[in-house]
């Protein structure tokens, strides 16, 4: 009889405690969630995923994981002020999961509400410490609100679980460039591009600089692909692509896994984003230029295929399905795109410039001349053009005309290589060495200008002016 | 503990709440007109400034077109007519403008920023070019700086207190960027002291911001870095630097930033924009995180973060009292947006309801791709008109113009 009483007594406590429980959940929803946005113009199936998840959270059954699944697809679609409001109130009632700061954190911080995304990033590795994203991101964070010791704390709790972290390493080498410490920054900096060399150059190349040591500046800045910086692969936010309607956004995604080298994850997301809006010129592109970064020319081909077939007048398209076939050594498949696509776009500066190529490759010299006229007239900022009219006239020996499509195409791009290695060329075989030597010298300064073709040009002048 | 039929306190959440656009959209504030010449294919104005460069009394514009290597000047002729005249050719991508006496000789000159390529590069191509005026508008052309980092951005003040102008430069560069001011030695000629490598700058203000009585400089910088740092000047030259705002966003896309003192408490406030699109990506558009915000200057070089509002692909900030209410409001454009929606904010502006809570208000859908605005009052009825540069620097090349004129409608 006692038993059962006990048993009843604690049955009627914990409901009452459950019930209690349920009861504040649905008064914290009730009195902090923001209404759905507005459905026009939503992907249908983003739209009625938003209207379903807004029920469960409000009425139930399972409020609190209704209401974490509604704010990864606010998140994820770039409803950021749902999103972050629907992070407070889980933080609220899901204490124990470190998801919840973390995100809302990267949303302030990303904001730049610094002084607070401090704190939630700190709750974040309260609850778990191993996730090495949360301590890069507060180490950026103390050093934008230079405080720079917290900073060095930080990053410095990452590379103690990997010493190899580019991303600890790169923040380090910040901390000590604040402290004019050039020699540590150095030593950071090449260790970070040693685990990834995407990482730290161009602080590394400011530092060779200060340090005078031009050569290997020279180098690096050779060896650097241009905005090389790559984020922090950062699972917490990347797999919100997993619930993104936004073609946009998905394509976007798919570009940032591309950068950081993994090109499978970035056709799974270009994929995905052409599914999302089949018509999405730029997706189709991206991915066939994902596939060529893979060596895959066949499924290359496809997907520009696919690319123009959406967009016939689309000329990246079809610039890079000719390279594609040039690169496959089909030069007569390649003529006959480029036949195509010049009647498709016939001002496009590329194609123009591909269709003077294929001439120029048939000894057509003069026909391919207007083409070139063509690329310039499309795109006057362009060196490029102006290299092919002066390839064009040397090759005709109109020597005159070729000087001035160079000075113009170096009047254009100052430090175009190509129009930097062709002038001095020319002014080898012209016989003016004081011109030769100028131009030799912009070369030897131009970190574009590989150390081979230097020593090419160098070579041309010996033979020709020091004997 | 259990407490049936008893109220459940209000949950009071202790994490900051989240900022809330307010919108309305009003197409009919203003009539637009296309001024100077018409477009021969696709235009890049960089840059355009309001300003009475010979100064009789009707205000002019400069303009930077950015393709064709020009600096214009947009001269008012009276009654709203302008005539275009070339200031100066082969400018190597001018970006952006500034007027000031330079050499002191009681005419004004033109400042010119050059980046030599708009798009990606870091390459050291850089120059910053002054166009002397001879009293009457005639101008040659002075390289002042070049072989550097391509330069975003320049102004004029005298930094060390010895009474001329000195420069303050910006170099966006692509990989590598410098800020640096130039100590005026005399006749033209200026010696460079570097305040800070980093690439991706955007914009320099000059402004006392702590309150000292000297001026210091701000710098905005973009790329991954998304910062805005403050040199703080001794009076002589001598600078103490700090980041008084940043974004760990490596997308966060700066794209400009002004000095008003938007509150009018008589401290200089920091306004700026992210929308930039200028950039390796597959394309540009709008992202969510795409907007407008002010530093609020609490003294002594500190500062607050507030968020205006949103606008996808935001650039060139200007505040300005726009409806006379005495309050300070910010205009703005979108010059990256998904220009397939004819739908999306082309021009805006963001109404101060006295209080520094800001109303967005769309003032139109086009023309598309504006990249630069500036505000003043063009034909002396007291009211402001903006003037617009149109940079279409992706498809679609439709919808656009070169320069236009805003006027408000008389009606309203």
């Amino acid at each position: 009889m006692l038993a059962v009483g006990v048993i009843l007594t604690a049955g009627i406590v914990t409901g009452g405690l459950y019930w209690n429980k349920q009861r504040r959940l649905a008064a914290t929803i009730q009195a902090h969630l923001l209404p759905p946005p507005s459905s026009k113009g939503l992907h249908p199936e983003l739209g009625n995923r938003i209207a379903e998840l807004n029920r469960r959270t409000t009425e139930g059954p399972n409020r609190v994981e209704s209401l974490a699944e509604l704010s990864s697809l606010y998140h994820a679609n770039g409803y950021l002020s749902r999103a972050w409001q629907n992070y407070r109130i889980l933080i609220e009632l899901d204490n124990n999961n470190p998801l919840w700061p973390y995100r809302l954190a990267t949303i302030v911080s990303n904001f730049g509400h610094l002084d607070d995304s401090v704190t939630l990033y700190r709750n974040a590795i309260k609850l778990n410490s191993e996730y090495t994203p949360t301590h890069i991101h507060l180490g950026d964070t103390l050093l934008k609100l230079n405080r720079y010791e917290q900073a060095q704390h930080a990053y410095q709790s990452a590379y103690d679980k990997d010493p190899s972290n580019p991303f600890a390493l790169f923040g380090l080498a910040r901390v000590a460039l604040t402290q004019d410490d050039t020699k540590i920054a150095q030593r950071l900096l090449e260790s970070a591009r040693r685990s990834n060399k995407r990482i730290g150059g161009d602080l590394l190349a400011d530092v060779y600089e200060t340090l005078g040591e031009t050569s290997k500046a020279r180098a690096l800045l050779h060896d650097v692909t241009w905005s090389s910086h790559v984020d922090i692969p950062d699972p917490w936010i990347d797999d919100l692509v997993s619930v993104c309607y936004d073609s946009f956004e998905v394509a976007m995604a798919g570009g940032k896994a591309g950068r950081r080298g993994n090109t499978t994850r970035a056709i799974e997301l270009l994929k995905k984003a052409i599914s999302l809006d089949p018509l999405d010129q730029n997706a189709h592109n991206h991915l066939a230029e994902t596939y060529v970064a893979q060596g895959n020319l066949n499924q290359a081909r496809l997907a520009y295929e696919a690319c123009i077939k959406v967009s016939p007048t689309f000329d990246r398209g079809w610039a890079g399905l000719i390279s594609v076939e040039l690169k496959s050594g089909n030069q007569s498949r390649a003529s006959q795109i480029i036949d195509q696509a010049i009647a498709k776009c016939p001002n496009s500066y590329v194609i123009n410039n591909y269709k003077g190529e294929d001439l120029i490759k048939k000894a057509l010299f003069r026909d391919a001349i207007p083409f070139f006229e063509t690329s310039v007239r499309a795109a006057p900022e362009k060196a490029v053009g102006y290299n092919y009219l002066a390839r064009a006239y040397l090759n005709l020996g109109e020597n005159g005309k070729a000087l001035k499509y160079l000075q113009r195409a170096l009047k254009t791009e100052p430090s175009n290589p190509l129009s930097i290695k062709l002038i001095t060329i020319f002014y080898v075989l012209a016989e003016d060495p004081a011109q030769a030597r100028a131009f030799l010298r912009k070369a030897v300064l131009s970190p574009r200008i590989s150390e081979e073709d230097i020593a090419q040009l160098q070579a041309m002048f010996d033979e020709k002016f020091k004997q | 503990m259990f407490q049936p039929g008893c109220a459940i306190p209000e949950v009071v959440l202790d994490s900051p709440s989240p900022p809330i656009t307010r919108a309305e959209v009003d197409l009919d504030r203003y009539t637009r007109k296309a001024i100077g010449k018409k477009p021969e294919g696709v235009p890049w104005i960089a840059h355009v400034r309001a300003f009475d460069l010979n100064q009789d009394g009707l205000m002019d514009a400069i303009g930077c077109e950015a393709k064709h290597d020009e600096v214009i000047w947009l001269r008012q002729e009276g009654n709203g007519q302008f005539t275009e005249v070339l200031l100066a050719s082969n400018m190597q991508a001018p970006v952006h403008a500034e007027i000031s006496d330079l050499d002191e000789d009681g005419d004004l000159d033109v400042l010119v920023s050059c980046m030599n390529i708009v798009f990606p590069n870091n390459d050291k191509i850089g120059a910053l070019i002054a166009l002397e005026n001879d009293g009457g508008e005639n101008f040659t052309k002075r390289i002042l700086l070049e072989g550097v980092e391509r330069v975003n951005d320049a102004k004029a003040q005298d930094m060390d207190g010895d009474g001329d102008l000195d420069l303050i430069v910006g170099q966006f560069g692509y990989d590598q960027g410098e800020v640096r001011w130039m100590e005026n030695v005399g006749h033209w000629q200026y010696e460079s002291h570097s305040l800070l490598q980093l690439s991706g700058l955007i914009n320099v203000c000059v402004d006392d911001f702590n309150g000292d009585r000297h001026p210091d400089i701000a710098a905005q910088f973009s790329q991954q870095w998304e910062e805005i740092h403050l040199f703080e000047n001794d009076g002589k030259g001598n600078f103490t630097s700090k980041i008084i705002w940043g974004s760990t966003n490596h997308d966060f896309a700066s794209s400009g930033m002004t000095v008003a003192d938007l509150n009018q408490d008589g401290m200089p406030d920091i306004v700026f924009a992210n929308g930039d699109g200028f950039g390796p990506t597959l394309k540009p558009g709008p992202r969510p995180w795409h907007g407008l915000q002010w530093l609020k200057n609490t003294g002594d070089g500190n500062f607050n973060y507030n968020r205006i509002g949103d606008l996808a692909g935001a650039y060139s900030p200007v505040v300005r009292d726009i409806d006379q209410d005495g309050d300070q409001d910010v205009l703005s454009v979108s010059a990256f947006n998904d220009w397939g929606n004819s739908e999306s904010d082309s021009l805006v502006w963001f109404r101060n309801d006295e209080d520094q809570g800001f109303t967005k208000v769309t003032l139109a859908h086009e023309p598309i791709q504006l990249l630069t605005i500036d505000f003043a009052d063009f034909d002396g009825d007291g009211v402001g008109e903006i003037i617009s540069g149109c940079f279409p620097s992706a498809p679609p090349f439709e919808r656009i113009n070169r320069f236009a004129i805003w006027k408000e409608r008389t009606s309203r």
